[in-house]
């Protein structure tokens, strides 16, 4: 294991029970993640490509195998030192945004502060700033695009500077201009040294990232994301 | 911003079911406190009437000794006259202290209230009435200038009533002649307030009950001596002797068996309420998954998640047990109408008496309902796995 690896998969598998049949979600995978990359994961529905974003993301554990996340083995922790992963290493994007409705754009963003006990020194505005925010901090989500809200769920993700940044179909549910100012985004934020894992059906602007993740029935092919296509 | 102020947001979200689930806990809260507030001002008002009744025992003709004594306390009729001996036998006993006599007459006065009908209450007593009523303070005038005069002391509400100042005539449906008012007495909180003075010997002879009486109210030198006093009188033919303390006694005893069912039917608004409470979290805890999922993804442990869910029940609760107060104390009034309607006997005064301690035990009561209402569904949504609240929808 060099010292970049920031994430690092040996030999998991995962195994749902689905009904009464058993469903091998990944089968013996292997993956190392260096510090600064960016990621797409792209594969077709089930492949498998949500099920590995849950377990580098200590969300979920693996059925065999293990999960190092800066050398520390996550797919062993209790739920109590996953929470400690979630507030400091791990920031998290969803599809569907899941903003508070009653919460502004800027309380939204505060809310990881609140449960990690930490004050906003200052944070909050930054990050606005970063994700082009700043004029709709006091807006709710009801006032704000589809785009603004991914941003604002993007701004949640990256308020306790966590150094992997996972989303899962983050564009899924965006016009392909907005899409493609998010996947911008996402670009910048791994310019300033951030791990960004991004899970996408969205081909093309997968293409801008560093590596490409074809995941196929529970089986990785880390290739060229021309040839996977 | 802090958790409660999530809890309180979340609350807004879902209003018409807020408010519903309020609205059910608020009521069940409001009748909660109307019985505490019942129970401590019926009581306190019982007291206050009987007390200020000036005797502890009462003789009267012989028949059912509470319908005697509760006709003594409203006013009404149907009491059933004694002998005027009676009062001279036991005048000279020792054991008293104070003693006078009473003759209740009851006119009806289809003029009264607007000409839908009413009643005017006559007391004749005698001065001595004032020696067992020493608190009677006359707001203007004084009593009668003989026993037999054709004179009316009014109780307040009844001279604000008739709109009497001392000097005025005043006229009884059904008797000749007029009454001079002589006096007004201040405002005593009891039923002599609506009552009509007049000299014991000028009521007997208006309504031609000559050496009749209805009462005799006694006061003893030694509240110990009630029973051997009662003992003696025991054997009197006639007449019953009635301790006002057992008057008080199966009053309260009467108005209790009442309020245990009242109390059995709040305790079901109580539960009901509490079921609605874990019905709406548990629903709002089932809509909310996936939010549960990206509390935990952004770093809330299971005891945050726990703690925001027994906010959100507390704020509930305590947003509803204010309202029940509120309710209570805006409608004591109408609740006080309904018992007046309902039950035989209600003394004179407020009913129902909120006091600060008791919607303070509402209060902290309906928090406590609350947090246990709100344990099960808190420690659901604090157990989801974040895997499971956060898988996308496919």
């Amino acid at each position: 294991m060099t010292m970049n690896i920031i994430l690092n998969a040996i030999g998991i598998t995962k195994l749902y029970q689905r009904g009464a049949e058993m469903v091998k979600a990944l089968n013996n995978v292997d993956l190392s993640i260096e510090k600064g990359e960016m990621v797409s994961v792209v594969g077709p529905s089930g492949s498998g490509k949500s099920t590995l974003l849950n377990l580098l993301g200590g969300f979920d554990s693996p059925t065999s195998g293990r999960i190092y996340l800066k050398g520390l083995e996550i797919s062993r922790m209790k739920e109590k030192e996953l929470t400690m992963i979630r507030r400091k290493e791990i920031g998290y994007v969803f599809q569907q945004f899941h903003l508070l409705p009653t919460l502004t754009v800027r309380e939204n963003v505060t809310i990881p502060l609140i449960f990690s006990k930490k004050r906003d020194n200052g944070q909050v505005d930054r990050i606005l700033e970063v994700v082009g925010l700043s004029n709709r901090a006091n807006h709710l989500p009801s006032q704000i695009s589809g785009g603004e809200m991914q941003r604002t769920a993007i701004a949640r993700a990256l308020i306790h500077d966590p150094d992997v940044l996972i989303a899962d179909e983050p564009t899924g549910n965006l016009d392909s201009e907005m899409a493609a100012s998010i996947f911008n985004l996402f670009h910048s934020i791994n310019r300033q040294g951030k791990t960004v894992l991004i899970v996408t059906h969205n081909l093309e602007l997968a293409k801008g990232c560093s590596r490409h993740l074809h995941i196929k029935d529970g089986l990785i092919l880390d290739i060229p994301l021309k040839n996977s296509v | 911003m802090q958790l409660l102020k999530i809890a309180f947001k979340n609350l807004k979200r879902r209003r018409v079911r807020t408010l519903l689930t309020i609205a059910g806990v608020g009521i069940a809260s409001a009748v909660f406190v109307s019985l505490l507030g019942f129970q401590r001002g019926y009581k306190e008002a019982l007291f206050r009437d009987v007390d200020k009744m000036g005797y502890q025992v009462l003789i009267t003709a012989k028949g059912c000794p509470y319908e005697a004594a509760t006709i003594m306390l409203k006013g009404g009729a149907g009491l059933r006259y004694m002998e005027e001996d009676i009062y001279n036998k036991v005048v000279s006993d020792t054991r008293i202290d104070k003693i006078t006599s009473q003759l209740i007459q009851v006119v009806y006065d289809p003029d009264k209230n607007e000409s839908r009908g009413g009643y005017i209450m006559i007391l004749g007593v005698d001065k001595s009435m004032l020696d067992l009523k020493p608190w009677v303070r006359f707001k203007s005038g004084g009593w009668f200038s003989s026993d037999t005069s054709r004179e009316v002391v009014m109780g307040y509400e009844a001279a604000e009533l008739e709109q009497r100042l001392v000097g005025d005539k005043f006229f009884i449906r059904g008797i000749e002649g007029d009454f001079t008012v002589i006096g007004i007495l201040e405002r005593t909180g009891t039923h002599d307030d609506g009552t009509v003075f007049m000299p014991l010997h000028t009521v007997q002879s208006l309504f031609k009950l000559d050496k009749k009486l209805t009462g005799v109210g006694i006061k003893l030198k030694d509240v110990s001596m009630i029973p051997e006093f009662e003992e003696s009188l025991y054997n009197v033919p006639a007449i019953q002797v009635i301790s006002m303390a057992q008057v008080k006694g199966t009053i309260l005893g009467l108005v209790q068996s009442a309020q245990v069912m009242v109390t059995a039917v709040a305790a079901i608004a109580v539960i009901v309420a509490v079921f609605g409470v874990i019905n709406t979290l548990l629903m709002s805890i089932m809509e909310r998954t996936r939010e549960f999922g990206m509390f935990k993804s952004v770093g809330a442990s299971g005891g945050q998640i726990f703690i925001l869910i027994l906010y959100e029940t507390t704020l509930m609760c305590a947003a509803a047990t204010i309202c029940g107060n509120l309710i209570v104390l805006i409608g004591a009034k109408w609740v006080e109408w309904i018992i007046r309607i309902t039950l035989p006997y209600a003394p004179y005064g407020n009913l129902v008496v909120i006091t600060p301690e008791i919607m303070i035990v509402s209060i902290f009561g309906a928090i406590f309902i609350g947090i246990l209402s709100g344990i099960y569904p808190a420690l659901r949504a604090s157990r989801l796995s974040p895997v499971e609240a956060i898988r996308r929808e496919e």
